[in-house]
C-alpha cells in the first residue's frame, strides 16, 4: 500500500480518536524501551520474549479500549431553562448497541469549542445493550448563547496505561437567562402596592364568583352551581371574575453611551454596568410573572407585547439573555425609534426602565416610564 | 470473589510465577529462599482469604521503620557480596531483590506498593531470562502473563471505582462485575488474546542484536578425547556419563534409516604407544562466504544434491572448541565470527563456547569405489606414507597377529576387513579395564585381557593397519544411537563418545570403519524413557525456536512463504490476464454489434437490476430493523414475543416515530398514544404482551401470538389510514428528525395532559 494511502488509511482508523499515556503507561514504556535495548544489545531471544509480552499488552490495550468506545450512543439532555450563575442539572443517557460485551470504565465530558470539560460524570461498568442515565451538576456564569459540540468519552479500559477518546457529534444549543437575584424587600413592597387601580372587574375566566344566573341551552355543564340550583329547585350557573392582570412593561435600552462609534470596544465598567442592568431588568421580570403581572418588555429594538404565563417570561429571559449594547450608526433616529416604540405602549400599564447608565438623549422619555431604575456601582437597584 | 480479593491474590501470584523462576535459575541462598517462600505462601493465604493465617500475618507485620533499616542492611551486605564475595553483580543484585520482594509483600497498603511490587516481579523475570534458557521458563512465562493480565485488569477496576468515590455520586455507573463465571473466562481469553499477539510478535521481531555466543553462566561439560593429545583409555572415563551433549536432526533424511551416525570432532595421526597425538595440529581459518556460511572444501553441485548429508546441530556448552559433523564436512552455518581447521580434518572454534548453541553442516561422506576394493596393491602419496604409517617401537607379536590374521587376504581392502572382523569376533567389549592405564595398553589388550573399548579396539586395527603398510587414523567423535521420535532426531550422550578408525584408499580416499563391536544400546520403550523423549523433544524444540531462533531463521521463513506463494501469485496474474482478455473480447463484440444493439432493452435490464438492489436493501434493512432488538441471551418464547415488539417499533419508526433507546416499553406506549390517539389500545396491548413474553414468568400462547398478530395488522392499517390522511401536508408534517420528532410528540402527549 503507498505511504499515502497508509496514511490515510490511520487517519480514517483513528478519526475522533485521541490517545495519551497515564502516569503508569509512561513507566511502563520507559520498561519496554529498556527491555528492547536490552534485547537488542545482548541478542537473548527471552527478553525478546518479555519485549514481545510487553508490546502485545499495549497491542491489546488499543484493541480493547476500541472495543469499548465502539457502537455507543450518547445523547445529552439539557435543561429548557437555564439561569447564568444558578446551578441546575443535566443528564447523558448513555447506551451501547453491543449485545455481548460490556463497555467498562467510561468518562463522559462535554465539548465545548473544541475543549473538553469535565463533569465527574464516569461508568464504571456498562452491561451489553444497557442505556443508563447519569445527570451532572451544570453552573454557566455568563448569560449568552451556550453551545456544546459534542461529547468526549474517554476510557482507561483494560489496564489504565492509555486513555483513549472518542469524540461523538452532540450538538446542544441554549440560552442562558440572565443571573436573577431577588429584589430588595421596600422595592418588593412597592411594585406589589402598584398596579390595582389597573384592574377591572367584568366577567371571565378566572377563579372568583362575578355572577349566578338562570341556565341556558350552551351554557357549560360543569358551570352548574350545585348548591344554588339545590336550593331554588332551578338550574343556575355561576359566572367568574375575569382574571383581568396588572400589567407592567420593562424597559431596557442598549444604547451605548454618547460618544461611542461603532468599531469601539465596550469598556469592561461599562459591560458591567450593562450586565447588571440586564440582571436587574430579567429579576423584574422575574418577579411581574411571579406576582401575577401581565408582563410585556421593550429590550432594544425588540418589543414583547404582554401575554401572561410562563412562555412570555422565558421569551423574555431568552431575549434578555441575547441582548447586548450596541452603538447604531444613526444614533439620533435609533433614539427616535426607541421612544416611538416606547409612545406606542399601553398608558395603563407599569413601565419600569432600566438604565445601566446615564444617557441624556434617553430624558425625554423618562416621563413615559412610572420609574427609572439606575444601576449604580454597588450593584443594588435604587428607583429613581 | 470479591475484586479486591482478586486483586491482591492475582498481584501476589503474579510475584510469586516470577519469584519461581528466580528461584529455578539462580542459586539463592536458603535461608532468603525460605523467607519469601514463607512471605509469599502466608500473604497470599490470607490474601484469599483463609482464616487461619491472620496469625501469621500478624505476626510478620514489621513497622516500617524497622524495614528501612533492614533494607539498608540488605543493600550493604548485598554490595559487599557483589565486591569482595561472590564478586557476581547480577546474584548480589538477585539477592536484594527477593529482599525488596519480601517487604513488598508484607507491606501491600497503598496503590504505589502494589506497582512498586510489580516492577520487582518484571525485574525478577528479567533476571530469570538472563540466567537461564531452559524450557521450564515457557511455563514461568505463560503463568506470569496470565498472572499479568489478571492484575492489571483488576488493578483498573479496582482504581476506577476509587477514583469514581466508591460508588456515589455522578461518577458512579453502575458497580464493576465481581469476579463471574462470564469475568473469568473472558480474562482467561484476553490472557489467550495476549499470548498469541506475543508470540507473533515475538516471531516477527526483527532480529538486529549482535548476541555473538553471549556470556554464559552455566559451566561447561566436561569431556575427553578431542584435545590435541588423547591418552589410551581416556574416553573409557565419560563412557557411563548419560549426560546429553547435543540433539542431531536430518532434515533430509528419515533418521533411523542412517543406521549408525559417526559424528567425527578429532583425528591423529601419531601413537606413541600410550598416547595418541595430532601432529597436523595446525589451523587455518575456514574461507567464509557469507555471514555465517563457511567453506570447507568445495565439491561440485551435482555431488552435493546427491550425496549430501545435511545436519542440524544443537551442541551443549562443551570444554571442547570442537565442532562436530558426519565426515566429509563440505559446510558449516551458524552464528560464527571465524572457525578454523587443522590439518587431519579437524574443524574448531576459537574458544569453548560458554552456552548452548546450533549450527548446520553438510557432509558428503567418502564411499568406498570398486577399483578400491579390488586393487591388489596401492601406490600412497608421499604425505600420507609420512604421517599415517607411523608407528611406535612394539611388540613384534603384533606384527605377527597381523599377518596371521591376514594372511589369506588377496587385496589391502581384504586385508582391513580380515584385521576389522577378527578384532569385532575375537575380543570382548568391557568398559572393566582394571584401574591405572598399563605400561603398554594395546598388548595388554590383544594379547592379556582380550576385553577393552572403542579405543582400544581402534588404536589396536590401526596400528595392525599400518604394520602392513596400510595407512590409518583414529578418530574420535560421538555415535549416535539414541532416536527421539517425538522430534525426529538423535540424542547424543557422553556415553556416545567413540573412536574408530579411518583408513585411507588413494581413490575413495577416508574410509571410515569401525572395529568395536556393535554398542549401541537402541531406543528404550518404557513410559519413562517415552516421557524423558517426549521432555528431551519440547527442549530441543524450544530451543530451537525460542532460544536460537535468529535473523537467519526469519529470512528462512520469508524465503519459504516467497516460494510457497510463487504458485498462488502465477494463478492470480493467470487468471487476472484471462479475465481481462474476456473484458477485451466482450467489449470489442459488443462495439462489432452495437448497430444492432437494442439499448432499450438494456436500460431494461440495469433497471431490473437496480430494482432488485433496491428491494435486497429494503429487505436486508428492514429484517435488520426487526432482529436488533431480540438480545442473543433469551428462550425460544421471549424472542418470539421480541420479534413481534420489534415488528411493531419497526412500523412506528417507518411512520416516524422511532423509539429511542433510553425509552422504557410503556412510556414509549405513551409517547405513541400522544401523538396517535387511535392506536392506543393497539400499541398498548402489544407492549403489554411483549413485556409479559419478554420478562414475565410464563412465556405467550398460541393465541396470544395470534392476538399479536392481529393487532400488528390492525396497527399496520391504522398507520396507513392516518399515512393517507396526512397525505395533503405531508411535507409540512413529515418529522425532521427522529428526535424532533419525539420531542413533538412528547410536548403534545404533554398538552393533552395539561388540558
Amino acid at each position: 500500500m503507498p505511504p499515502g494511502r497508509l496514511t490515510r488509511f490511520f487517519r480514517w482508523l483513528y478519526r475522533n480518536r485521541t490517545i495519551s499515556t497515564t502516569p503508569e503507561g509512561k513507566r511502563f514504556v520507559v520498561l519496554t524501551l529498556a527491555i528492547g535495548l536490552a534485547a537488542v544489545n545482548t541478542g537473548n531471544n527471552l527478553l525478546y520474549l518479555m519485549l514481545a509480552m510487553m508490546l502485545s499488552l499495549i497491542v491489546l490495550s488499543g484493541i480493547l479500549s476500541e472495543q469499548c468506545l465502539k457502537h455507543l450512543s450518547i445523547v445529552r439532555r439539557l435543561p429548557e431553562h437555564i439561569f447564568a450563575g444558578q446551578p441546575t442539572t443535566a443528564h447523558f443517557i448513555i447506551g451501547t448497541s453491543r449485545t455481548h460485551l460490556p463497555s467498562f470504565s467510561l468518562r463522559v465530558m462535554d465539548v465545548m469549542e473544541e475543549t473538553p470539560v469535565d463533569r465527574g460524570v464516569s461508568i464504571l461498568y456498562l452491561a451489553p445493550g444497557a442505556s443508563i442515565l447519569r445527570p451532572y451538576p451544570l453552573l454557566i456564569h455568563r448569560r449568552g448563547r451556550y453551545a456544546l459540540q459534542a461529547v468526549k468519552v474517554l476510557t482507561r479500559f483494560p489496564f489504565s496505561l492509555f486513555v483513549k477518546g472518542l469524540t461523538i457529534p452532540a450538538k446542544s444549543e441554549t440560552v442562558i437567562y440572565p443571573a436573577v437575584s431577588p429584589l430588595p424587600e421596600p422595592v418588593q413592597h412597592e411594585l406589589d402596592a402598584l398596579g390595582h387601580d389597573q384592574e377591572i372587574i367584568r366577567r371571565g375566566q378566572g377563579a372568583d364568583l362575578y355572577n349566578l344566573r338562570l341556565y341556558q341551552p350552551g351554557d357549560d355543564s360543569r358551570s352548574i352551581h350545585w348548591k344554588t340550583t339545590a336550593r331554588t329547585n332551578t338550574l343556575i350557573v355561576s359566572e367568574k371574575q375575569a382574571e383581568d392582570r396588572r400589567r407592567a412593561t420593562i424597559v431596557l435600552p442598549t444604547l451605548t453611551p454618547p460618544g461611542f462609534q461603532p468599531a469601539d470596544l465596550i469598556p469592561p465598567d461599562l459591560e458591567q454596568a450593562f450586565e447588571r442592568a440586564v440582571e436587574l431588568a430579567a429579576s423584574l421580570a422575574v418577579h411581574f410573572h411571579d406576582t401575577g403581572f401581565a408582563t410585556g418588555a421593550l429590550i432594544g429594538d425588540e418589543l414583547i407585547p404582554y401575554r401572561p404565563g410562563g412562555d412570555q417570561l422565558h421569551d423574555m429571559l431568552r431575549t434578555l439573555g441575547l441582548c447586548q449594547p450596541r452603538t447604531p450608526s444613526d444614533p439620533a433616529t435609533t433614539v427616535q425609534a426607541f421612544g416611538d416604540r416606547l409612545s406606542r405602549l399601553s398608558s395603563d400599564t407599569l413601565t419600569v426602565m432600566v438604565l445601566p447608565w446615564h444617557d441624556p438623549r434617553l430624558d425625554p422619555y423618562r416621563a413615559m416610564t412610572w420609574r427609572v431604575v439606575g444601576v449604580p456601582e454597588d450593584r443594588e437597584a435604587s428607583f429613581i | 470473589m470479591s475484586i479486591e480479593r482478586s486483586y491482591r491474590v492475582s498481584s501476589l501470584l503474579l510475584v510469586a510465577s516470577a519469584f519461581l523462576g528466580l528461584t529455578l535459575a539462580a542459586e539463592i541462598p536458603w535461608p532468603m529462599l525460605m523467607l519469601a517462600a514463607i512471605a509469599l505462601t502466608v500473604t497470599l493465604s490470607y490474601a484469599a482469604g483463609w482464616g487461619l493465617v491472620r496469625l501469621g500475618a500478624r505476626l510478620l507485620a514489621i513497622p516500617t521503620e524497622v524495614w528501612n533499616v533492614l533494607l539498608v542492611l540488605a543493600f550493604i551486605a548485598c554490595t559487599a557480596d557483589a565486591v569482595w564475595g561472590s564478586q557476581d553483580v547480577l546474584l548480589a543484585g538477585i539477592n536484594f531483590l527477593v529482599v525488596l520482594m519480601v517487604n513488598k509483600v508484607l507491606n501491600l497498603r497503598e496503590r504505589k506498593d502494589f506497582l512498586y511490587l510489580y516492577a520487582i516481579s518484571l525485574l525478577q523475570l528479567l533476571a530469570t531470562a538472563a540466567l537461564t534458557v531452559e524450557p521450564w521458563y515457557a511455563v514461568v512465562f505463560v503463568f506470569y502473563l496470565l498472572a499479568s493480565i489478571w492484575t492489571l485488569l483488576l488493578y483498573h477496576l479496582r482504581h476506577e471505582a476509587e477514583d469514581a468515590g466508591g460508588g456515589t455520586g455522578a461518577g458512579a455507573g453502575q458497580a464493576p462485575p465481581a469476579i463471574s463465571a462470564r469475568f473469568f473466562w473472558t480474562t482467561n481469553v484476553i490472557a489467550l488474546a495476549a499470548l498469541v499477539i506475543t508470540v507473533a510478535i515475538f516471531f516477527i521481531t526483527p532480529r538486529a542484536g549482535a548476541g555473538f555466543f553471549q556470556k554464559g553462566r552455566g559451566q561447561a561439560i566436561r569431556t575427553s578425547g578431542f584435545s590435541q593429545t588423547v591418552d589410551l583409555g581416556m574416553i573409557g572415563s565419560v563412557k557411563l556419563d548419560p549426560t546429553v551433549v547435543m540433539r542431531v536432526q536430518f532434515p533430509d533424511q528419515a533418521g533411523p534409516s542412517l543406521g549408525r551416525v559417526y559424528l567425527r570432532g578429532a583425528a591423529y595421526d601419531r601413537y606413541t604407544g600410550r598416547t595418541w597425538i595430532n601432529s597436523l595440529a595446525q589451523r587455518h581459518a575456514i574461507r567464509q562466504r557469507r555471514m555465517g556460511t563457511f567453506i570447507v572444501s568445495e565439491i561440485p553441485r551435482p555431488t552435493l544434491a546427491e550425496a549430501g548429508v545435511r545436519q542440524d546441530i544443537l551442541i551443549e556448552a562443551l570444554d571442547a572448541p570442537v565442532l562436530f559433523g558426519v565426515p566429509e564436512v563440505k559446510r558449516i552455518q551458524g552464528n560464527f565470527l571465524v572457525l578454523h581447521q587443522d590439518r587431519i580434518g579437524g574443524i574448531h572454534l576459537p574458544y569453548p563456547p560458554t552456552r548452548r548453541f546450533e549450527y548446520s553442516v553438510l557432509s558428503v561422506p567418502n564411499r568406498l569405489e570398486p577399483e578400491d576394493e579390488l586393487a591388489p596393491s596401492f601406490s600412497y602419496p608421499d604425505q600420507i606414507r609420512k604421517y599415517y604409517l607411523q608407528l611406535p617401537r612394539l611388540s613384534t607379536r603384533i606384527w605377527e597377529l597381523a599377518r596371521q590374521v591376514t594372511r589369506n587376504a588377496a587385496t589391502p581392502y581384504e586385508q582391513v576387513a580380515a584385521l576389522k572382523w577378527h578384532l569385532i569376533k575375537e575380543y570382548r567389549y568391557s568398559l572393566e579395564v582394571g584401574g591405572g592405564v598399563p605400561a603398554r595398553p594395546l598388548e595388554e589388550f590383544l594379547f592379556t585381557r582380550k576385553t577393552g573399548y572403542c579405543e582400544h579396539y581402534a588404536t589396536a586395527m590401526v596400528v595392525m593397519l599400518r604394520s602392513l603398510g596400510i595407512p590409518a587414523r583414529l578418530a574420535t567423535g560421538f555415535l549416535a544411537g539414541e532416536w527421539n521420535d517425538f522430534g525426529n532426531y538423535y540424542t547424543v550422550r557422553q556415553q556416545d563418545a567413540h573412536a574408530w578408525v579411518e583408513v585411507y584408499f588413494p581413490r575413495s580416499g577416508w574410509i571410515i570403519l569401525d572395529p568395536t563391536p556393535s554398542l549401541v544400546a537402541g531406543t528404550e520403550s518404557s513410559p519413562r524413557a517415552l516421557l524423558a523423549r517426549f521432555i528431551d523433544s519440547f527442549r530441543l524444540k524450544w530451543t530451537r525456536m525460542v532460544i536460537q531462533y535468529s535473523f537467519r531463521d526469519q529470512q528462512a521463513v520469508l524465503e519459504e512463504i516467497r516460494d510457497r506463494s510463487q504458485p498462488a501469485r502465477s494463478q492470480a496474474s493467470e487468471s487476472l490476464t484471462v479475465v481481462l482478455t474476456w473484458i477485451k473480447n466482450w467489449r470489442a463484440w459488443l462495439a462489432d454489434r452495437s448497430g444492432a444493439w437494442d439499448w432499450r432493452r438494456l436500460f431494461v435490464v440495469v433497471a431490473a437490476l437496480a430494482v432488485i438492489v433496491m428491494l435486497a436493501r429494503l429487505w436486508r434493512r428492514s429484517a435488520t430493523l426487526i432482529t436488533r432488538y431480540v438480545p442473543a441471551q433469551c428462550t425460544t418464547q421471549q424472542r418470539a414475543a421480541t420479534r413481534v415488539y420489534g415488528r411493531m417499533l419497526h412500523m412506528l419508526e417507518s411512520s416516524g416515530l422511532p423509539k429511542p433507546s433510553y425509552q422504557a416499553p410503556l412510556e414509549f406506549a405513551g409517547i405513541v398514544g400522544g401523538r396517535w390517539s387511535d392506536t392506543v389500545p393497539v400499541v398498548r396491548q402489544l407492549t403489554e404482551l411483549y413485556c409479559r413474553g419478554r420478562f414475565g414468568p410464563t412465556p405467550l400462547t398460541t393465541d396470544d401470538m395470534r392476538t399479536a398478530d392481529a393487532l400488528l395488522s390492525r396497527l399496520r392499517a391504522t398507520l396507513r389510514r392516518q399515512r393517507a390522511s396526512r397525505a395533503p401536508t405531508t411535507g409540512a408534517t413529515r418529522w425532521g428528525s427522529p428526535h424532533v420528532g419525539v420531542l413533538r410528540a412528547l410536548r403534545r402527549w404533554k398538552g393533552g395532559k395539561e388540558r
